[in-house]
C-alpha cells in the first residue's frame, strides 16, 4: 500500500507545456514567450511580474484562450485550448474564465447589477441568487447595486468587476493589473477581495502585475523576463519582491541604451 | 351621448363634469409612451427588442476582453449609426 506523498502535488487549474509565441515573421519576428512550462495551481492565487515585453501579458492572454500559441499546449483543466475552434474558445471563456481588467471593462450603460450578472445572462444561465449575494457582499457593493459605472468610484467600479468576474464561479479568474488605475488604498481593497475570494471560496485567480506590494498579496510569484520564467517565489515578501525585480532589471538588456 | 348622459346628472352641475378628463388622461398616457419610446430608441442605439444582437455581442466580448474601451467605444458607435 502506497503511503500519500508528503506534500501532495496540488491539480493545476492550467497547465502550459513548452509555450512559445512569436509575432511576425523573419528578421521582424519577436519572441514573446520562449520554451515556457508552468502549473498554476487550483485554489491559489498566483502571480506573474516582470519588466515590459518580458511576454506576461501574453502568457496571461494565451493560458485565457485570448490568443494562441505558436508552438507548445495550454490545458485548462482538462481541456487543450489549442484543439478548440474559435467558437468553442468563446464558450470556454464564457463558462469556465473570469476576468478583471485594470480598465474595468464594464458597459456603461448597464448599472452594477446588470454589469455583474451580464456573463450569466449572455450564456443562459440564472445566476444563483445566494451565491451572487454572497459575491456582492464580499465585494462591499450592496447599495451601490442600481449605479451605472459612471456614478462609481474606480474603486467601486473595479469591485462590480471583481463580483462580475467571481458570480459565474469560474474554474481561474484572470486578472491583468487590476490595481493599475486605483489610488493606493482602493488598490489595497481590490487585493483583499480577490486574497478572500482564494481564501473562502477557494477561488483560483492568476494575476499580472508590475506592483510588489500586489504581487506580495498572493501565494507565489512566476518572474518572467524575455519570454522565460526565470523565477518563482512562494510566499513572498513586497521587500523579497523587489529585490527579484531590481535584479531582474539589471540582467535584462535595456534596448535604448544603444550598442 | 356620454356627455349627453353626463349633462343630465344633476349633482355634477353644468358642463361635462370630471368624466371629461379620463380621455384627456389617456391621451397623456399615450403621448407619454411614444414619447418614452422614442427617447429610449434615440438614446440605446436602437429599439429595446433589438439589444440582443449586436450590441450584446459587443458587450460580452468587451467584459471578457477581446477588445479594447476604445474599439468597444467605437463598434457601439457605429452600431448605434446603423440603428438609427
Amino acid at each position: 500500500m502506497s503511503a500519500p506523498a508528503a506534500s501532495p502535488t496540488r491539480t493545476a487549474a492550467a497547465r502550459v507545456v513548452d509555450a512559445s509565441k512569436v509575432y511576425g515573421e523573419g528578421a521582424t519576428a519577436v519572441v514573446a514567450l520562449d520554451g515556457v512550462t508552468v502549473d498554476l495551481p487550483a485554489g491559489r492565487f498566483t502571480a506573474v511580474m516582470g519588466p515590459s515585453g518580458s511576454g506576461k501579458s501574453t502568457l496571461m492572454h494565451c493560458v485565457a484562450g485570448l490568443d494562441t500559441l505558436t508552438e507548445g499546449r495550454v490545458l485548462l483543466g482538462d481541456v487543450e485550448l489549442g484543439s478548440l475552434s474559435d467558437k468553442e474558445l468563446t464558450l470556454l471563456r464564457r463558462d469556465r474564465v473570469g476576468f478583471v481588467f485594470q480598465a474595468f471593462n464594464l458597459v456603461p450603460t448597464l448599472s452594477a447589477r446588470e454589469n455583474i450578472v451580464l456573463p450569466d445572462r449572455l450564456a443562459g444561465r440564472s445566476p444563483e441568487p445566494g451565491w451572487l449575494d454572497e459575491v456582492v457582499r464580499t465585494v462591499g457593493l450592496g447599495d451601490r447595486l442600481a449605479h451605472r459605472p459612471s456614478e462609481l468610484s474606480g474603486g467601486q467600479q473595479q469591485r462590480v468587476a471583481v463580483a462580475r468576474a467571481l458570480a459565474g464561479r469560474p474554474e481561474i479568474v484572470f486578472a491583468d493589473e487590476p490595481t493599475g488605475n486605483l489610488d493606493s488604498r482602493s488598490g489595497a481593497e481590490i487585493l483583499g477581495f480577490l486574497r478572500r475570494a482564494v481564501d473562502d471560496m477557494g477561488q483560483t485567480i492568476v494575476m499580472v502585475t508590475h506592483d510588489p506590494l500586489a504581487a506580495a498579496i498572493a501565494d507565489s510569484v512566476l518572474f518572467l523576463a524575455d519570454g522565460r520564467i526565470v523565477d518563482h517565489l512562494a510566499g513572498p515578501s513586497p521587500a523579497a519582491i523587489l529585490d527579484r525585480m531590481s535584479s531582474l532589471d539589471r540582467s535584462t538588456p535595456d534596448p535604448t541604451a544603444g550598442g | 351621448m356620454f356627455t349627453t348622459l353626463l349633462a343630465h346628472h344633476d349633482g355634477w352641475g353644468d358642463g361635462p363634469g370630471p368624466w371629461a378628463l379620463i380621455p384627456l388622461t389617456f391621451s397623456l398616457l399615450w403621448l407619454s409612451v411614444i414619447v418614452f419610446a422614442v427617447l429610449r430608441f434615440r438614446r440605446g442605439g436602437g429599439p429595446p427588442w433589438a439589444r440582443h444582437g449586436g450590441r450584446s455581442v459587443l458587450d460580452e466580448r468587451y467584459a471578457r476582453g477581446e477588445i479594447t474601451a476604445d474599439e468597444y467605444r467605437e463598434r457601439r458607435d457605429v452600431l448605434r449609426e446603423q440603428g438609427r
